[in-house]
């Protein structure tokens, strides 16, 4: 009984001897964390940010989008905002365009009706980050491809108002930038 | 899986069974029709898994029997169903708020009476639970007991 | 001199300790645990009535961090209430995730196609060692020691820097969707996690070697809350919790779904049903994981990682759902019922922490104080996952 106890203090005891083994390898091991204002992490790779809209390939200034609203539609937290100005042009500027469309709308609409088409123009994409649980919803259901992640891993600020951001002046700024 | 539409006093006896024979209440959940609150019971087996579902439906001021005497584990989910739903369960020792603040009067998961909706819009074979058959349950265990 | 008078303290508590004991007994204390105790990791809040330091009678509250996820389906589109899964549990959101996409593709009908069911399999069981990673650093902390949390986190980390490349966040994910998955993985995310599954289990013998074996962790879960196999059928203890008590349950082998039925792997059990047999079981099971985990990336096929044809609003038919699945915490179900709409008319959430938790007043009886906190660590609990 009692060789018992001495050899289960013993193992007990040997036991810390083993734990404290790996603790002291560990300690010579060069060290794993980054000093977060001096270093900065490498792999932000895959990070999603908040919401960006992507520039058409042939002018930069222009967004993709074509202001379907989609994306607010499906927006879970309702943070996405779309301002639409409807602008009614001309059929005449349309033909230019396209000349082979034009029978057709003859032949669809009343007749006053066709010498106009009204073209839905976005003037601005207002996203609230502050509710936003960036689950991506928005991205994969944008039809025209118009919407990524951006990669800006430290974005902070002191109030609310600096995560309200307007995406198509912020996309504008950023190729005047460039 | 199996399902079975039982009348209210018919399922004291019918959970009684099933704790017999070795079922684990999986949860208790209710939902809310305009016939009223029908509340459904999952259980499953360790050993030979299976769920069984048992369904009963009472009226909107009806009060339901508690099953936490046969599994006490039934005692939270009943209370959640009281949180959310106002349904009373006879018998329960301790039907206090359970995620909800104590001193909310409200059910948030009842549904106005333009919401509810009939048993048959929510389930292809409802015809079961307005008129329980109670005799399946009974089958269904007979068929049980002998395969052992 | 005291300057209250003693029937106010009599009268003073809330509604649940007032509710707990009406009128205080001689000799006997009434403590509140939390719901701000480091040990009870977050916000859950026990009473307790001692003696000493024993324990005579336990009653946890809960409800400190409920959000009504139940309602929030209700008022929600389908792919709306997405992220929401990721924040009822968030050490294994992608559980969660696949439980919920799982209910409503079984309520459609929708087919998964192989290679997304592969990467559900591949992403749900990284997440899995994540969860069981923080729940042993967290656990140790909770008994006292500081440093293995540090490795935990340091081993953590690699996980979610494969997953952040793929699912875009670090914990709360969104990554499953009906019919699949939202982004294909390349190879560098296959050879990563090689890479880690070959890592990972060279941990293992460290781990063993810094905790497992040390004496004083023995002392502190050796031969403490013992949970007996009645006790966790009466109350619906799943999980490690349960194959803690000698029970090869496991939703994975009991009611397959996906594609887990084509992987080789064990489940491990425990008879001893003590904190020490859970703390094994959740060890075990990281092992496991890695083995499905590899042989997940060998049978890898190619082809779609989303149906092609999942509908953007789905509409599920009339009817109802439940589709369970294996958490780190134990069964995860989905009680889904339609009524034909754009939104769930019913939505349950079975958690499993809640049950798990149910049991605590009842195994509590009669331990030491003490004891209490390793007993409640070792059922691991996730309060937003119980709270839901």
């Amino acid at each position: 009984m009692m060789v018992k106890k001495i050899a289960q203090t013993l193992t007990g005891l040997w036991s810390l001897v083993v734990g404290l083994r790996v603790t002291g390898k560990n300690f010579f091991q060069p060290q794993i964390t980054v000093h977060y204002p001096r270093e900065k992490v490498e792999s932000i790779e895959g990070y999603r940010g908040h919401i960006e809209l992507v520039p058409k390939d042939n002018d930069p200034f222009t967004a993709r989008c074509m202001a379907c609203g989609s994306c607010a539609r499906v927006c879970p937290s309702g943070c996405i905002t779309l301002h639409i100005k409807k602008v009614t042009e001309p059929a005449v500027s349309a033909k230019k365009e396209d000349n082979s469309q034009k029978p057709e709308q003859n032949n669809q609409k009343a007749a006053p009706a066709k010498k106009t088409k009204t073209k839905r123009v976005l003037e601005a994409f207002e996203l609230n980050y502050n509710y936003c649980s960036l689950c991506g919803l928005c991205v994969q259901s944008c039809p025209a491809g118009g919407l990524r992640f951006s990669d800006n891993v430290y974005l902070a600020g002191f109030s609310r108002k600096e995560f309200e951001f307007d995406l198509l002046a912020r996309m504008r700024a950023q190729k005047e930038g460039k | 899986m199996k399902n079975f539409c039982i009348s209210l006093d018919k399922l004291i006896p019918a959970v009684k069974e099933l704790d017999n024979l070795g079922y684990f209440l999986e949860d208790v959940c209710c939902v809310h029709v305009k016939e009223g609150f029908e509340l459904v019971y999952h259980f499953d087996h360790w050993d030979n898994p299976g769920r069984i579902t048992l369904r009963t439906l009472i009226s909107d001021d009806q009060q339901a029997e508690t099953i936490s005497h046969i599994f006490p584990g039934a005692d939270w989910h009943e209370r959640e169903c009281y949180d959310f739903f106002g349904v009373h369960f006879k018998g329960h020792k301790n039907l206090i708020p359970l995620l909800l603040p104590p001193d909310l009067n409200e059910h948030p998961l009842l549904k106005n009476k333009k919401k509810q909706k009939e048993l048959s819009h929510i389930l292809p074979d409802c015809e079961c639970v307005t008129a329980p058959q109670d005799e399946e349950f009974d089958n269904w265990l007979n068929t049980f007991n002998k395969d052992k | 001199m005291l300057d209250f008078k003693l029937d106010e303290i009599e009268q003073s508590g809330d509604f649940y300790t007032r509710n707990f004991q009406p009128t205080p007994e001689e000799n006997k204390l009434v403590l509140n645990m939390g719901p701000q105790h480091p040990s009870t990791h977050g916000v859950l809040r026990i009473i307790l009535e001692i003696d000493g330091e024993y324990i005579l009678r336990a009653e946890p509250v809960l409800g400190y961090i409920h959000r009504m996820q139940e309602k929030m389906a209700e008022v929600k589109t389908y792919p709306q209430y997405l992220p929401n899964m990721g924040r009822v549990d968030y050490l294994h959101a992608l559980a969660w995730n696949w439980a919920y996409a799982g209910a409503v593709e079984k309520l459609m009908g929708l087919e998964v196609p192989e290679r997304a069911e592969y990467i559900r399999v591949i992403t749900c069981e990284l997440n899995r060692i994540n969860s069981h990673l923080l729940w042993w650093g967290a656990y140790l902390l909770d008994l006292g020691a500081f440093t293995p949390i540090m490795y935990a986190f340091a081993d953590r980390e690699i996980v979610m820097d494969i997953l952040q490349r793929i699912t875009g966040s670090r914990l709360t994910y969104c990554y499953y969707r009906f019919g699949g998955v939202s982004a294909d993985i390349d190879q560098k995310f296959i050879n990563d996690t090689r890479e880690f599954c070959k890592y990972m289990r060279g941990r293992f013998p460290i781990y063993k070697d810094l905790v497992t074996d040390n004496i004083i962790l023995r002392k502190r879960v050796e031969d403490i809350g013992h949970i007996n196999l009645e006790t966790c059928r009466k109350y619906g203890a799943t999980g490690p919790v349960l194959r803690g008590s000698g029970k090869p349950y496991d939703v994975r082998r009991a009611e397959p779904y996906s594609v887990y039925d084509r992987f080789d792997f064990e489940i491990p059990v425990y008879d001893e049903k003590d904190a020490l047999a859970r703390y094994l079981v959740r060890m075990d099971e990281m092992e496991q994981s890695l083995r499905i985990i590899e042989q997940a990336l060998d049978s890898l096929p190619e082809g779609d990682y989303i149906h092609p044809k999942t509908p953007k609003n789905p509409k599920p038919p009339k009817g109802e759902a439940y589709f369970a699945v294996e958490g780190a915490r134990g069964k995860i179900g989905v009680y889904l019922v339609s009524d034909g709409s754009k939104s769930p008319y019913r939505l349950k959430l079975r958690s499993p922490g809640f049950s798990n938790l149910s049991l605590f007043a009842e195994i509590a009886r009669g331990t030491l104080l003490a004891d209490a906190i390793s007993i409640l660590g070792s059922l691991d609990l996730v309060i937003p996952e119980i709270d839901r």
